[in-house]
């Protein structure tokens, strides 16, 4: 047997299907087949109820992915006292609004303004002033968009910080001073601990009653927030907790990469005078540059399946769908309200996003190391 | 060798205990039902005891599923076909549930003695297109809990019984007066909002609809628009969004039970489910005040979990037995002392003290058969509904515009009805 693996010569690729064959049986199950069946759900309208699905062609992708924008007719001298099915209100705020319930409206839109009836089918996203005239725009699932929205600010924010935090937290931890394992093992230890448990605690202590960083930050004079309840500070409040949850893991990566660069490379630098600083702008960043440039890539991608924290502290979506992200929605349309078809679609959009932001980042980092 | 000696008599032992069961002819009927709250669990717990020892025919195997995304999880069974044999489901989801042709009718099993004796509005619930579908062994209630010593301390009016239930005026007047009397870290009504699901379109549509809005145009169930997003809908929402602006009412809650039971709130909106914790915590201060009439009569929920069968069951005939037996009156009798709920035979329920007239239960009664308790929307975009009315309460309550949150609500109810058509 053990002879059999040895064997040189036309054997070895033989040696070398059987041994990859676990991996890619098991990858074909999990990974291509369940990738292909979504593909195929999402050209249907499969309901969880289970009757007959048809295909639908690309009518899911064109719904979630049609965008207008729709020249909006003069707003009025004096706004109705009660709200039009469509047209200008004046909304609870003193803002002028525009209602846009097309379901409401039996005849053609354009009898009551003209050229809207084409957006009959979308709805109104925000509203744009353009010199002096107003736009709305228009989406077909204006939820899926702001889903993507949050989705790119929380990226835009966790990427960075968490990175910078993670490095600075491996360089102090790389220390040999006593105790350093107990350190280690506090900040890693919310990576080991389940999201949807630490999600839990983490909506206590952000109560607006009694949570615990109100208290912490009264004694300052500060406060009480809803941070939670309120649109602007919803999604930081999530930003906060899942850079704690999950600096650890890109802690122990940057700390691996830290204890690789040999010691004699700080030892020739310090005879030739460079200062702490100087040391780590040009010995350790450029030692750690692989390591960054996967825990940058793998932040990103982590960062866009934003769910389990979203889940169970803002199960709705948070206040004014400040919270929904794009898996979020998926599961709420796929699971929530059984729209299989359409949610299967979601999740294809949202594997070409995370794609192509990848393919980007690569990009970007192999043009910049072409400079060195 | 000693080793090896043991092993064969251990194994010898289970072949020993294994054998006679597997030799034996009974059937295996599977059953889901929801994690609810302690007692009502065990109790079922008791009579699936019960019902496999007393015959052995058929074997009951339960499997406990989490209530929050009980409705999500059966759907997503029926839709890979591994529906147990027998169900258990919250009231309304009966429209979706036959829609999809997940379950089979009763009406070849069930006997007059038990339609005769049962509240019409387990009937009603379980029946669509005059085929009766699923039965239940408790109707649910749904009124105020009121701290009588609190309510007496802020001079508030007890109602005795629904003919002088609260009006709208009275019910906020009654709000400003017990916002004199709480506590500091207290607050006057408890909805429940640490509840998630069901709970918002169960506990709020009949506030809405007392109001003169509705969850959806009954009128054809074709569409929600100018039901839901109405002016009555919205001047329900604006009226109960103010609760929250004035801090009488809290979105985040940690442990609203315990805030009613150690007296930080005098009022909680709940159903009957927590009338045995809250009897236990404050005794003779407990009293349940009647749904408010709030301007278009009272109005509210009722339908509860109940149980039927599904297509995808062999041995029907063992599910219905099950069936049968947890209708007997004593099994409903003892589900309804077990979770404070109304039982559904009418012989067990005349024969309970705490539903006769001055009985602390009475309201719910009154409520359910004089016309106060009112279904909810009979649609298979039930579920649809559901999860909308969830959204669309927290929102509201969290502050953001009511109409632009209605709105919203009706999009998603009418495009689930244009996805089914």
């Amino acid at each position: 047997m053990l002879n059999f693996f040895r064997n040189g010569g036309g054997d070895q690729r033989l040696t070398a299907y059987i041994l990859i064959s676990p991996a890619i049986i098991l990858l074909v199950i999990f990974m291509v087949v369940p990738f292909l069946r979504g593909i195929q759900l999402s050209m249907t309208n499969q309901q969880f109820t289970g009757a007959e699905a048809d295909n639908v062609g690309l009518e899911n992708y064109d719904q979630i992915l049609s965008v207008g924008l729709m020249e909006l007719p003069p707003r009025p001298e004096a706004y109705p006292d009660r709200r039009p099915s469509v047209g200008w209100y004046q909304s609870s705020d003193g803002s002028a609004q525009f209602r846009w319930r097309t379901r409401a409206v039996d005849d053609s839109l354009d009898t009551i303004y003209d050229g809207l009836e084409r957006y009959r089918e979308y709805e109104v996203s925000t509203l744009v002033n353009l010199f002096g005239t107003d736009y709305a725009l228009m989406m077909k699932e204006p939820l899926f968009w702001t889903s993507l929205r949050n989705n790119i600010i929380f990226a835009l924010v966790v990427v960075p910080v968490q990175t910078a935090l993670a490095l600075f937290l491996a360089i102090l931890i790389n220390q040999k001073l006593p105790f350093m394992n107990v350190f280690r093992t506090t900040y890693f230890s919310p990576v080991v601990t389940a999201m949807v448990i630490i999600a839990v605690v983490w909506s206590f202590l952000y109560n607006p009653q009694f949570g615990l960083i109100n208290e912490m930050i009264g004694v300052f004079g500060l406060g009480p927030y809803d941070w939670l309840q309120h649109p602007s500070s919803a999604l930081p409040a999530i930003i906060i907790m899942s850079i704690w949850q999950g600096v650890g893991f890109q802690m122990v990566i940057f700390l691996a990469g830290l204890q690789d660069i040999p010691e004699d490379l700080y030892e020739a630098a310090g005879i030739d005078g460079a200062s702490i600083w100087q040391q780590f702008r040009f010995v350790t960043l450029p030692m750690l540059r692989n390591t960054m440039i996967f825990v940058v890539l793998t932040t990103t991608i982590l960062s866009f399946r934003l769910f389990d924290q979203v889940n169970v502290m803002t199960p709705d979506g948070g206040p004014e769908n400040s919270t929904a992200t794009m898996v979020w929605f998926a599961i709420r349309r796929g699971w929530g309200n059984g729209e299989i078809g359409f949610a299967s679609a979601v999740s294809v959009v949202f594997v070409g996003i995370v794609l192509l932001i990848s393919i980007a980042q690569r990009m970007i980092i192999s043009s910049e190391s072409a400079l060195d | 060798m000693k080793r090896i000696g043991l092993f064969s008599v251990v194994l010898s032992l289970m072949l020993l205990l294994v054998l006679p069961a597997t030799a034996q002819d009974t059937t295996e009927i599977s059953l889901w039902f929801h994690s609810g709250q302690g007692g009502e669990r065990d109790e079922l717990d008791n009579q699936i005891t019960a019902f496999n020892e007393m015959q052995d025919e058929y074997e009951i195997v339960p499997l406990e599923v989490p209530e929050g995304s009980y409705n999500d999880q059966v759907r997503a069974a029926a839709l890979s076909g591994d529906l147990p044999c027998v169900l258990d489901f919250d009231g309304p989801f009966i429209y979706s549930y036959v829609f999809a042709g997940d379950l089979i009718p009763l009406d070849d099993y069930v006997t007059d003695e038990i339609l005769e004796d049962t509240l019409p509005s387990i009937i009603a619930q379980g029946t669509v297109d005059d085929t009766l579908y699923s039965l239940g062994q408790f109707d649910s209630g749904l009124a105020i809990w009121g701290n009588r010593a609190m309510l007496d301390e802020a001079g508030v009016r007890i109602p005795e019984g629904i003919d002088d239930a609260w009006t709208l005026e009275e019910f906020n007047a009654a709000m400003d007066a017990l916002a004199e009397v709480v506590p500091d870290d207290g607050y006057v009504i408890d909805f429940k909002f640490s509840y998630t699901g069901e709970w918002y379109s169960y506990g709020f549509g009949p506030q809405m609809r007392s109001f003169g809005g509705d969850t959806i145009n009954r009128d054809g169930y074709d569409t929600a628009e100018g039901v839901l997003n109405g002016p009555e809908a919205v001047a329900w929402g604006e009226w109960l969004q103010n609760l929250f602006d004035m801090g009488y009412a809290t979105a985040t809650p940690v442990d609203p039970d315990a805030d009613f039971t150690e007296g930080r709130v005098p009022l909680s909106y709940a159903g009957h489910w927590v009338y045995n914790l809250y009897q236990e915590a404050i005794g003779d201060d407990l009293v349940l005040i009647p749904q408010p009439d709030f301007g278009n009569g009272a109005v509210t929920g009722m339908g509860s979990w109940n149980w039927g069968i599904t297509s995808s069951c062999e041995s029907p005939d063992g599910a219905w037995a099950f069936i049968e037996f947890l209708m007997q009156p004593e099994n409903t009798a003892s589900m309804a002392d077990a979770n404070g709920a109304v039982p559904s035979r009418i012989s067990a329920l005349e024969a309970d003290d705490r539903y006769g007239e001055g009985g602390d239960l009475y309201i719910y009664r009154q409520q359910l058969e004089q016309g106060v308790a009112v279904p909810r929307s009979q649609t298979a975009v039930y579920p649809t509904i559901s999860t909308a009315m969830e959204t669309a309460v927290n929102a509201i309550a969290r502050g953001e515009d009511v109409q632009e949150v209605l709105d919203s609500a009706v999009d998603e109810v009418d495009s689930a009805i244009e996805a089914m058509e």
